[in-house]
């Protein structure tokens, strides 16, 4: 059911965008339509080679250990240790969110979870390496690093003592 | 006028596309040989399942990448907001992050744009945590695809104004209203 709302409301936004798109006239659409190919060029090899690899680590993986490691009775452990792995993964999005959600559904904790998640996007450590420190520089890297460190344990503490999810 | 595309386009292969390569190759033996072939037939049986499941959204939000590029030009926004401060440039810089689509290749270029546009590093902060926390179609092809809505929803909603909260703190801890390329030009670093 609420696939279906999103879906609805994911085409709904293409729709209105597409509108806009198609009012500017020109080379707008094609242009976009040539953007949008790229992309799925792109994105298509990598979600389901993600999908495959995700879904073997979850059969390899024993469910007792996504469970002791990051379950949502580890707390604040669990938090921070599910926050060093959202930093340390590797692979783009496609990797990250594709292993997030195969561990949700083996027994990991959704206020872990959310920890990885919010890590993975802030601090993603071969993307820092490769790409901010080079253009950024260093400084501007390190004062934001500092500034957003306590976020993914603290939104995890979030979700978890709220009982939000 | 429809903007010129971005200068470069994403590689077809590069070392994110050879990790999860490599990751699926190394679990798909594994899992044959640990666990046997019936067991190896019967994940990539569910897997298909799921891709079939998940590419009409995978579709929409490819689609809406290229409307969004199209529709907002990359070099305008960064002059168009670089030379704005206070809060209002904060949450144009947050907004930008969320809705321009990109990696990190098209990111943080952006970032440096907006630095040499006259932004501050509270607005440069705002910028990237909004691209991290909030991109609107990494969220919708990735994130919607493996994580169910209620969770999707509950962190989007969690972290809607961290890359604002983030951008003012980076501006209180680390200087005031200063444009980062004078900085840089200063900095003895």
């Amino acid at each position: 059911m609420s696939i279906v709302i999103a879906s609805v409301l994911l085409y709904g936004a293409v729709l209105v965008l597409g509108g806009l798109v198609l009012r500017r006239g020109g080379d707008a659409v094609p242009e976009a339509l040539r953007i949008s190919w790229d992309q799925a060029l792109s994105v298509t090899p990598r979600i389901i080679l993600a999908v495959i690899g995700a879904g073997f680590i979850a059969a390899l993986v024993p469910p007792e250990w996504v469970a002791a490691f990051v379950g949502r009775d580890t707390g604040f452990a669990g938090l921070l240790l599910a926050s060093l792995i959202g930093a340390l993964t590797p692979g783009g999005p496609m990797l990250a969110f594709a292993v997030g959600g195969a561990a949700m559904e083996v027994g990991a904790g959704a206020p872990q979870m959310m920890a990885f998640v919010s890590a993975w996007s802030l601090f993603n450590f071969n993307r820092m390496l490769v790409w901010e420190f080079p253009i950024m520089g260093h400084r501007s890297t390190l004062q934001r690093f500092a500034i957003a460190l306590p976020l993914p344990v603290l939104i995890g503490l979030a979700v978890g003592q709220l009982g939000l999810l | 006028m429809p903007n010129p595309a971005p200068a470069r386009p994403r590689r077809k292969v590069d070392a994110g596309l050879l990790i999860v390569l490599a990751v699926a190759l190394l679990a798909g033996g594994l899992c044959y040989a640990l666990k046997g072939p019936a067991v190896f037939w019967s994940v990539l049986g569910d897997d298909l399942w799921l891709l079939l499941a998940i590419a009409p959204k995978v579709l929409a939000g490819v689609l809406l990448a290229g409307l969004l590029t199209v529709l907002l030009p990359r070099e305008q926004v960064a002059r168009w907001m670089g030379s704005r401060s206070g809060l209002k440039g904060l949450t144009l810089a947050a907004l930008a992050g969320a809705l321009l689509p990109g990696g990190p290749m098209m990111t943080f270029p952006l970032a440096v744009a907006l630095g040499a546009a006259g932004a501050d590093i509270g607005t440069a902060t705002a910028f990237i945590a909004g691209w991290a926390l909030l991109n609107v179609s990494r969220t919708l092809v990735w994130e919607m695809s493996f994580f169910d809505n209620d969770f999707v929803l509950l962190r989007y909603g969690l972290s809607l104004l961290l890359p604002i909260l983030l951008g003012w703190l980076a501006r209180q801890c680390f200087g005031r209203v200063k444009a980062l390329a004078e900085r840089q030009e200063g900095g003895a670093e």
